[in-house]
């Protein structure tokens, strides 16, 4: 197998007296949906955080494409092509659909340095980039705080595979969706590992996890106990390793 | 762009190629949500026509240069400090920024630096103000309110330590074109001037720029905004210098308008510019607002004190409703709430 896309060694991170994360090693590689499952509290988003460049790991490497990589803030996890859908969706209320898509990429006029924001084009290119991924949106120009809980998501996901390039973290990207929209979410998923992402998904819904992805690694009280490939394995099984961290 | 079928079609999904639109909203639809967002805008008109009726001094040329040209210094002050708000930052020490600038300009004035010199200075002091409150507020994670209490008590003190008891005035020259002098040819006051195009720079900045939007951003839900990558104390601290800026050019303008440096300069002044900026519209804790309705919102305190001495009434009136407004400001901030909530649906 090639090298993963992202790789992960050894990662701590404690919170006080709490040890959330105890090394934590996995990889991602391209082209893959890695399930990362667990109980509440088991350390799930926690070590999305750290991809993502939101908190600093206190020991452990993190390495894309086999470079090891500092991860200080969310800008260097995005210019290392790291995009991540947050479980409480991470959007500005206000801004509309498209102020919230290209929020701190927005497109400018000449002279840059004049922070003058070509409105039109980005309403165009949001427009674009939604129906693209078949999302449906009444209008770009709508606020966030106007659309249904579904259309965000939609938007937030959307958001994360529109920029993504290299590596896609999704925390519970289909909780509280109807049937319809968590497909859409499914749909996306599996859009970006045919484009050749490396995604990682956290979610409870089993039958998710054995739909999109094809390994999972468990995580239960802060380490992980099971890093398994997913072709037999039952909704059963996962519970029990989620559970009790050994498999039947 | 839209084909002509899903411009109106609300929440339903169009059912061809096109899931998605751009603007369905008409032209009329958003200047009505405009004015909603702003009530402050058909206050001040109801209060203007109020005047009007009871006063026939109140619509007369003369009588609004008056208005004008006495809000144009709480206006000057208010845009970057309404900015700052937005940010989800406080600057309650305009006044005493006001007060510290005017006095050094004062001294400067009285020693003969040349007006341009002792401008600019006067700019740097007040910009160091906003500097240190700034990185507490920001970079420090001091609590904004408590820093800017502090900051508004020491520097009025500083004022008077500064001032010496002395008392800068007097001074000939250009300078008091500055407050005093009017546009050639059009007759608007210079003060009046200045406050417009504050305002202008102010609105393109929020509603144009790339840092408009990220400030609003960092305002509405500053977690989100540091997810998308953006430096959380970059454009607060640049906007505390820039409020503090503000209250430096509003001493300018004061002192060259009165010919004089008191330390007492822009006492309780803050009070007109937050009244102002929450009468706009502006949300404590951010995000909210636009500087159309900030500018709105000083016009209604202007012409609130012009109308109440026009009809007679005693001085101290002014000051009770100066702070009626304030609270009126509260009232109106819960009648847009509402509103929205009605028209998003009942969610909060």
């Amino acid at each position: 197998m090639t090298d993963p896309v992202l790789e992960v060694r050894r990662i701590d991170k404690s919170f006080g007296a709490v040890e959330a994360l105890r090394q934590v090693s996995l990889g991602v590689h391209s082209g893959e949906v890695l399930g990362l499952i667990g109980d509440n509290g088991a350390g799930k988003s926690t070590l999305v955080k750290c991809v993502a460049g939101i908190i600093k790991p206190d020991a452990g490497e993190i390495l894309i494409h086999g470079e090891k990589v500092e991860l200080a803030s969310p800008r260097d996890a995005h210019e290392r092509g790291i995009e991540t859908v947050h479980q409480d969706l991470a959007l500005i209320d206000t801004l509309d659909v498209t102020g919230n898509i290209f929020l701190n990429r927005e497109i400018r006029h000449r002279p840059r340095l004049a922070g003058w924001m070509d409105k039109r084009r980005m309403h165009r290119e949001a427009k674009d980039i939604l129906e693209g991924l078949h999302i449906n949106i009444p209008s770009v120009r709508h606020p966030i705080q106007k659309l249904s809980g579904g259309q965000r998501q939609a938007v937030a996901v959307g958001r994360s595979v529109a920029w993504g390039r290299q590596i896609v973290l999704m925390d519970e990207p289909a909780a509280a969706l109807g049937v319809e929209q968590s497909r859409l979410v499914l749909e996306l998923i599996k859009t970006l590992r045919d484009r050749g992402l490396a995604v990682m998904l956290i979610s409870h819904n089993m039958q998710e996890v054995l739909d999109a992805c094809s390994r999972v690694v468990v995580l239960r009280h802060g380490a992980a106990v099971a890093d398994i490939e997913l072709a037999d394995v039952t909704t059963r099984d996962l519970v029990q390793l989620i559970t009790t961290g050994t498999a039947a | 762009m839209n084909t002509p079928g899903d411009s109106s079609s609300g929440s339903r999904p169009a059912a061809a190629a096109s899931t998605v639109g751009i603007d369905p909203e008409s032209q009329l639809a958003r200047i009505r949500a405009g004015f909603l967002r702003n009530g402050i805008v058909i206050a001040l008109v109801l209060e203007v026509l109020f005047f009007w009726s009871q006063s026939e001094k109140f619509m007369t040329t003369s009588n609004i240069r008056l208005i004008f040209l006495q809000v144009a210094v709480v206006g000057i002050m208010a845009v970057p400090t309404a900015l700052l708000l937005m940010s989800g930052y406080i600057d309650f020490a305009v006044g005493s920024t006001l007060g510290l600038s005017a006095v050094v300009l004062g001294k400067q004035l009285e020693a003969g630096t040349h007006p341009v010199t002792a401008c600019t200075l006067t700019i740097i002091v007040a910009a160091g103000v906003g500097l240190c409150q700034g990185i507490l507020a920001t970079r420090g994670r001091f609590a904004p309110i408590i820093v800017t209490l502090g900051f508004y008590t020491a520097v009025r003190g500083l004022t008077y330590v500064v001032n010496d008891g002395d008392l800068a005035s007097g001074w000939t020259g250009r300078f008091k074109e500055i407050g005093q002098g009017l546009l050639p040819g059009v007759g608007i006051p210079n003060p009046v001037i200045i406050a417009g195009a504050v305002f202008i720079i102010g609105a393109l900045f929020h509603t144009k720029t790339v840092w408009g939007r990220h400030m609003v951003a960092l305002g509405v839900n500053a977690e989100a905004a540091r997810r998308a990558g953006i430096n959380p104390w970059r454009l607060p601290l640049l906007l505390y210098v820039a409020s503090s800026v503000g209250a430096g050019i509003g001493a300018i303008v004061l002192v060259s308008r009165l010919n004089s440096a008191p330390p007492t300069l822009g006492e309780g002044i803050e009070i007109e510019v937050l009244s102002a900026i929450l009468l706009g519209g502006v949300a404590f804790g951010g995000g909210k607002g636009n500087l159309l309705g900030v500018a709105a919102g000083v016009l209604f305190i202007g012409v609130l004190n012009d109308g109440l001495l026009l009809l007679g009434a005693k001085p101290f009136w002014v000051r009770v409703s100066a702070g009626l407004a304030l609270v009126a400001a509260a009232a109106l901030d819960a009648t847009s709430r509402y509103f929205e909530r009605r028209a998003t649906g009942g969610e909060e």
